[in-house]
């Protein structure tokens, strides 16, 4: 199977706030990637990450829980996560399932 | 196959004592016309304003406007909300109670809904009674809460009127009380709900699916949306809610589904079936917490849709979605 998402991790030049890069579908079948790839981050000494989703074109309830569930680790070890989400439908279910209230989210990357 | 697990109504809610001892109370209240809506609510009112009883009343925007010029200054002791806001899909109801439930704790609390008026689609009164039914289950524990449901038999077939007396364990018309004896209980309530739902068209659209062509069905859905009209938010939002519920088919029933779609005068209905069984009567209905990770697919669904109708028996599971074409009445 092809695979719909991709992820990339961008480490500031000077002292700023490294930065997960998701692009594409984030359901059934890619949220597990996603899950590992915040669980890297997660083991990383503790820190703030924003989680740039501006490309993620799709994301499912799976893909939520997995958000929800990272930021509960991250927290746990002294770090956190935050969320870059510009797109209305995206943000909608954020706002609908409570998350806009667990999550910080933020419209740009570079300026959070 | 059993999906969702996230039941919380307890054996003893299940098997407790008889509904004249329980603690919430949900009362059917039969009234003709506005006149006696008026009379029997205010008396209602007055009493939670007597007694300091926190109170929430969801009814039309009409009778907020009648029942505010008769209350005078005790209406702003009432909270007011609009059912056509909180209750166009009735699954929604139970939430907005719940929240307000949870607010007071265990303080002796009142509300007034009124879910059902003669102008709701036949498929609008089916899933308002079956919320009416859930109201027993999801409130079973709710101690001092005293929910009073307004019909009115001057408007409503018998047959409506009827169905309230199986889901109401009491009843009040004029100023007599008495109890339901045709109230069902709520282990027959807490069943799954299985009372057939129409035929689907010959002509629909017919698409079975797996889990790798979840894809495929989201362009599909997505397809089907813009080619009826619906602007980019609403066709994302209709993609959302179909992937949420065929995913639960591939996750919680046997791996496949079968998705239908067609269109009515004002409305494009994605169907969802598939072999697996559903026996948390709740599901989709309880705010999930913000920390679950699970629990949040059929909750979103029914956030997004106007209405849903969900079927199971032992040999499979029905989810309809109703989206309709021209938002708001």
């Amino acid at each position: 199977m092809t695979n719909d998402a991709s992820f990339e991790v961008i480490e500031p030049e000077q002292p700023g706030v490294p930065v997960l890069n998701v692009r594409g579908e984030i359901d059934v079948s890619t949220s597990p990637n996603l899950q590992e790839a915040l669980a890297e981050l997660i083991s990383r000494p503790p820190r703030l990450w924003m989680v740039n989703m501006v490309d993620v074109s799709f994301i499912d309830s799976t893909g939520l829980g997995v958000l929800v569930g990272a930021v509960r680790d991250m927290r746990a070890a002294g770090g956190d996560l935050r969320l870059v989400v510009t797109q209305p439908h995206i943000l909608k279910l954020l706002e609908l399932t409570g998350l806009d209230k667990v999550f910080e989210i933020v419209s740009d990357a570079v300026t959070a | 196959v059993v999906r969702a697990t996230v039941c919380d109504v307890s054996s003893a809610a299940l098997a407790g004592p008889p509904p004249s001892e329980r603690l919430f109370r949900h009362e059917a209240f039969l009234y003709a016309g506005e006149g006696e809506f008026l009379e029997g609510t205010t008396a209602f009112i007055r009493d939670a304003v007597a007694g300091a009883e926190p109170i929430l009343v969801v009814v039309s925007a009409h009778k907020i406007d009648l029942l505010r010029q008769r209350l005078n200054s005790d209406a702003g002791r009432v909270r007011f909300a609009d059912m056509d806001d909180v209750g166009s899909n009735p699954a929604r109801i139970i939430p907005a109670w719940a929240d307000f439930v949870s607010e007071h704790g265990e303080r002796p609390l009142r509300g007034i809904g009124e879910p059902i008026w003669a102008e709701r689609s036949p498929a609008e009164l089916v899933e308002c009674q079956r919320h009416e039914a859930l109201l027993n289950v999801a409130f079973a524990e709710s101690a001092g809460f005293n929910l009073m449901c307004p019909y009115d038999t001057a408007a409503l077939g018998p047959d409506v009127v009827a169905e309230a007396l199986h889901s109401h364990p009491f009843v009040r018309a004029d100023d007599v009380k008495w109890t339901s004896p045709e109230y069902l209980g709520i282990d027959k309530l807490a069943q799954p709900f299985s009372t057939p739902l129409p035929e689907p068209p010959a002509s629909c659209t017919n698409l079975l699916f797996r889990a790798e062509s979840l894809r495929g069905l989201r362009s599909l859905v997505l397809r089907e949306a813009t080619s009826a009209g619906m602007d980019d938010a609403r066709a994302a939002d209709t993609v959302t809610a179909v992937h949420e519920v065929a995913s639960n088919s591939l996750r919680h029933a046997g791996g496949w589904g079968v998705l239908r779609v067609w269109r009515t005068e004002d409305s494009l209905i994605y169907d969802v079936s598939d072999d697996g069984h559903i026996d948390e009567p709740l599901v989709g209905r309880r705010r999930p917490a913000v920390r679950d990770q699970g629990g949040r697919g059929l909750w979103m669904v029914n956030q997004l849709c106007e209405l849903v109708q969900v079927r199971s028996t032992p040999t499979g599971t029905t989810v309809r979605m109703h989206l309709r074409l021209k938002p708001g009445h």
